[in-house]
């Protein structure tokens, strides 16, 4: 199955879940990666849009979310372009600031116990996915 | 290809900046409400789902019980005291009557722990007379306040957030302070040393409602004193109060308008 669908369908299904039973950044650090690892016009859009409708669903100021995704994702291709390396650690030590920058100021309360294996387990799954399709070290960065 | 990408990325993060600082423009409320009435009735479904899973354990049964029958017990010399009551109000003319107008709203969503939510997303909001600072309630029980309200959802802040403060008033012997949030659990703080307080007493709401209905509504339930920490030295005592409501559970509740 194509990842970029199955990625897709995770930022929908997190839209709803993330702004009704669970509270943890799950839209943030998909739309991310997505914008990461797909860099396409299209993708860039339903991304945008995704974070918006979120934005609306989970009374957050309305582009709350958008901002810290794209601005996360802006910084992160500004990086990668300067050093032209696939540095694993510093991205997952990135997004894992970003995100917990993002959660603070979204609204987001959890233990940080809870958040650092949530994320841990995120992350794994999603580098297990990059390193299949070898996105990280040719594509990506 | 690159680069134009990289612009794409930068244009939109612009227009991200725009939306966020003009976020109370109109057309954005706009969207807003319009994609909370579209996505309104999914959340609620996923939400009620989520919440219709078997959760109590079963020492909170058998103590919920045991509660139960103390306050079975409790209710009959209270429907004594109602009756004296209503022979002195009559007695003396006074209305009594409710005069507060209530609205029901679906919970449809949370933040916070899954057990013990810091607070609640209910999807009722501007359109519908909601405003910041109104009194969330079910039944006698106070379930919190409303913090942010956009068009048709609010966030509900509860007694066990950080960012809650209210002032309470003890039911036996009328004592004040201050009720606050402490995220495992509610603090009556602020309570002079002088004045009594007891275990499992009844906190309630002090009140402070303002001219256009927003605030707290007197006399809610907002839970009972389960440990009391008192120092010699210190001109202040606090408790723990223990709310009766299950937050998590919470599928309706009830904003007070007026």
């Amino acid at each position: 199955m194509n990842i970029r669908y199955v990625l897709l369908f995770l930022l929908v299904l997190a839209v709803f879940i993330d702004s009704t039973i669970v509270s943890f950044p799950f839209v943030f650090i998909i739309s991310v990666f997505l914008l990461m690892l797909f860099k396409k016009k299209r993708v860039y859009l339903f991304v945008f849009l995704s974070t918006l409708i979120f934005d609306s669903l989970s009374t957050n100021p309305l582009g709350v979310t958008t901002v810290g995704v794209f601005a996360t994702s802006f910084l992160i291709s500004m990086y990668s372009r300067q050093l032209h390396a696939a540095d694993i650690f510093f991205l997952t030590v990135f997004i894992f600031i970003a995100s917990f920058v993002y959660g603070n100021f979204a609204g987001y309360t959890l233990s940080p116990l809870l958040y650092i294996s949530t994320f841990i387990v995120v992350l794994i799954l999603f580098f297990t996915l990059y390193s299949k399709r070898g996105v990280i070290s040719e594509r990506s960065l | 290809m690159r680069k134009r990408l990289s612009i794409t990325l930068f244009i939109l993060l612009c227009v991200s900046v725009l939306i966020f600082v003009n976020n109370s423009f109109s057309v954005f409320a706009f969207f807003s409400g319009t994609m909370q009435r579209i996505f309104s009735s999914p959340k609620r479904i996923l939400y009620g789902i989520s919440k219709s899973f078997p959760g109590v354990k079963k020492d909170e049964m058998s103590s919920l019980k045991k509660e139960n029958k103390r306050l079975v017990e409790k209710m009959v010399d209270y429907d004594k005291l109602r009756k004296e009551n209503n022979a002195l109000v009559s007695q003396f003319k006074e209305s009594n009557e409710n005069s507060q107008k209530l609205t029901p709203a679906s919970v449809v969503g949370f933040s916070g722990k899954e057990l013990t939510p810091f607070s609640i997303t209910i999807d009722r909001g501007s359109s519908d007379g909601v405003k910041k600072d109104m009194s969330v309630v079910s039944s006698k029980h106070l379930v919190g306040y409303t913090t942010i309200v956009s068009p048709h959802f609010s966030e509900v802040i509860l007694p066990v957030s950080k960012k809650f403060s209210i002032l309470a008033i003890t039911q036996q012997n009328g004592s004040e302070g201050i009720v606050r949030g402490e995220e495992d659990f509610i603090l009556f703080d602020h309570v002079l040393t002088t004045e009594a307080l007891l275990e499992g007493e009844l906190v309630l709401t002090k009140g402070n409602l303002k001219m256009d209905g927003t605030g707290i509504v007197p006399d809610l339930i907002i839970g009972k004193v389960v440990r009391v920490s008192k120092v010699a030295t210190n001109p202040f005592q606090n408790a723990e109060i223990e709310s009766m409501i299950n937050f998590s559970k919470l599928t309706t509740v009830f904003v007070v308008l007026e």
